[in-house]
């Protein structure tokens, strides 16, 4: 579905993505990790079209992504970004609602199907209850499904979300985790920078370890994983630990060895 | 924080219905306040022509335009200051951020200055307040700031600048007449709103409130960061530029025909915000009409009060700075 090769991109002097190459295709969980700075970001936006590449290319469904419109994109591909406040106080209706944004003609407002697409969004993450609530009085972890929502009503198969863990405590972040892995289920293709621990991951999940010098690495969990590309990326003495629980779900922390 | 709790879907229905009948009530109303009072009864005699008296047709013809002025400026400044504060994502802007309203006073101080009749005094604040804003667009594409942040910036530099210059037209002016008329026009004034100046004012108000209606939904979209607006497939920089146009022409129409009338667009979109909330098909269409209400009754007491008339926007301003003083201490969240 989406294929990344050589992407190099940057600001100004600086690169900071430099030939990184990744695939993702149905019911892929695609974790990019990296240090603090070394371009995840950056990245995501490039791949979401947002940000210019230098070099490189990125193709949605064998198209190259020069060739499709921003309507066309929105079809493809979803972004969903890290905590903000909203300025204004919109219901989570309203919030996932504009999620049909790049369906509709500049003059249409939302109407029934929209709505209908809204409620069903709500229903598949298990959030319909909130319909009414204002969207800045809910926890972090339903403001992310609320977006996750609102993205789901584009219909794009590849979701892409920077950071979507981050502040969250444990029990928002299982919330938003579990509606992630039901996504995939589903066939979607889920893409996310992310710090914390990897929990749970299945053999098909991979991970792209990016470097502070932008070059990056990618596979799956296990073979990237390893003590020296972890170090090498972070700079840092690091390993990993894995752990399996009593359900046989398999879990990888990363900590580092010199504290 | 208070709990804010805005009015349904359904029942906005209602209070839209509400709001078109008592605008309807008050302009008829509104017909019989002045000097020479007529009751809702004489009112709709004359109308109907049921009424020998050939003076009530006169004075309702003096002022009906002004009466359909007051409501139609009221509410292109209401939906003007909502869409402004909409897509710059700052609930203090008033519909002078770009610079529209400083630049029509410029205008209007040029005309007076070259000695030019009313009409071409509204044509060259109504050019004047274009001008300014299109000068605030072509700054505001060299300051590399975020493009909402470069467009404040810019609005206000071009704002200052108009400002100056037309202090400067003030104190090279005649004092004995063209000084007075400055004045009496940059304190925003219904008093010489003629058929003719209506007239010419309503093709551009129209425009600009049908490009708003147009895109009444996406100014929400409009609300939110560039990346997540244009990641649901909004062309951003083009949406912007559509509804800023809409609402410039509207603004702009609106000083040009009145003069300058602060607060309003400021006031009304936050009072009508805490009722309907954020979303934008019911903001614009609800604070035209509160806003067409609130001006047209201020007219009312304005030109019915005193023997003596107050400039309309004196008058809105000692409202409005209590009431934003009330706005701030209350801090609550619209």
């Amino acid at each position: 579905m989406l294929n990344v090769t050589s992407l190099c991109g940057g600001y100004y002097k600086n690169i900071v993505v430099n030939e990184v190459s990744l695939q993702a295709n149905e019911g892929d969980m695609i974790y990019v990790l990296g240090a603090n700075g070394c371009g995840k970001t950056t990245l995501l936006n490039m791949i979401i079209g947002y940000k210019k590449r230098e070099s490189g290319s990125i193709e949605f469904d064998g198209i190259n992504i020069d060739e499709l419109s921003v309507k066309q994109m929105a079809k493809l591909v979803s972004y969903i970004p890290q905590q903000h406040v909203p300025a204004y106080n919109y219901n989570v209706r309203d919030v996932v609602v504009m999620g049909r944004a790049g369906s509709l003609p500049i003059y249409a407002a939302p109407k029934d199907k929209d709505f209908a697409l809204v409620n069903e969004s709500l229903d598949m993450l298990g959030i319909a209850h909130f319909i009414d609530a204002q969207y800045s009085e809910l926890s972090g972890g339903e403001r992310q499904l609320v977006l996750i929502a609102r993205a789901l009503c584009q219909q794009a198969k590849i979701i892409i979300m920077d950071e979507p863990l981050q502040s969250l405590d444990f029990v928002n972040q299982a919330m938003v985790l579990r509606a992630l892995k039901l996504l995939i289920k589903k066939g979607y293709s889920v893409m996310m920078s992310t710090h914390t621990a990897i929990s749970n991951y299945a053999d098909t999940d991979k991970v792209l370890l990016m470097s502070r010098k932008g070059s990056a690495v990618f596979g799956s969990i296990e073979d990237i994983l390893t003590r020296e590309n972890i170090e090498r990326a972070y700079g840092t003495p690091l390993q990993a630990i894995f752990s399996i629980d009593e359900r046989g779900g398999k879990h990888i922390i990363c900590m580092p060895t010199n504290v | 924080m208070r709990k804010l709790h805005h009015i349904s879907q359904k029942n906005t229905k209602y209070l839209v219905l509400g709001l078109a009948m008592t605008s309807v009530l008050l302009i008829v109303l509104s017909l019989g306040f002045g000097y020479y009072r007529m009751n809702i009864a004489d009112v709709f005699h004359v109308i109907t022509g049921a009424s020998g008296d050939p003076n009530g047709w006169i004075v309702l013809g003096i002022r009906f335009p002004r009466i359909i002025a007051a409501y139609i400026i009221g509410a292109a400044l209401s939906v003007s200051g909502a869409t402004y504060q909409g897509v710059l994502k700052n609930p203090l802007v008033s519909p002078d951020i770009l610079g529209v309203a400083s630049g029509a006073g410029m205008g209007a101080a040029l005309a007076i200055m070259l000695g030019l009749n009313n009409l071409m005094i509204q044509i060259f604040a109504f050019g004047a307040g274009l001008v300014a804003v299109l000068a605030t667009y072509i700054f505001a594409k060299h300051v590399k700031f975020d493009r909402r942040v470069s467009l404040i910036l810019s609005g206000v530099l071009v704002g200052s600048l108009a400002f100056s210059i037309t202090t400067m037209m003030k104190y090279l002016a005649d004092t004995t007449d063209q000084l007075p008329e400055i004045t009496y026009w940059l304190m925003g004034s219904l008093s010489r709103v003629s058929t003719n100046s209506l007239l010419v004012s309503l093709p551009f108000m129209a425009v600009g409130f049908a490009l708003l209606f147009v895109m009444r939904w996406r100014i929400n979209v409009l609300t939110l960061d560039d990346i997540e607006s244009k990641s649901l497939g909004v062309n951003t920089k083009r949406d912007m530029r559509i509804v800023i146009v809409g609402a410039t022409l509207a603004c702009s129409a609106a000083v040009g025909l009145g003069g300058l009338i602060g607060w309003v667009g400021l006031m009304i979109p936050h009072i009508t915000r805490a009722i309907t909330g954020p979303q934008y098909t019911r903001l614009l269409p609800v604070s035209a009409m509160i806003g067409g209400i609130f001006l047209l009754l201020m007219d009312d007491i304005v030109r019915s009060l005193f023997v003596m008339e107050i400039p309309i926007g004196l008058a809105v301003a000692f409202i409005g700075a209590p009431f934003f003083y009330m706005l701030i201490r209350r801090r609550r969240k619209c």
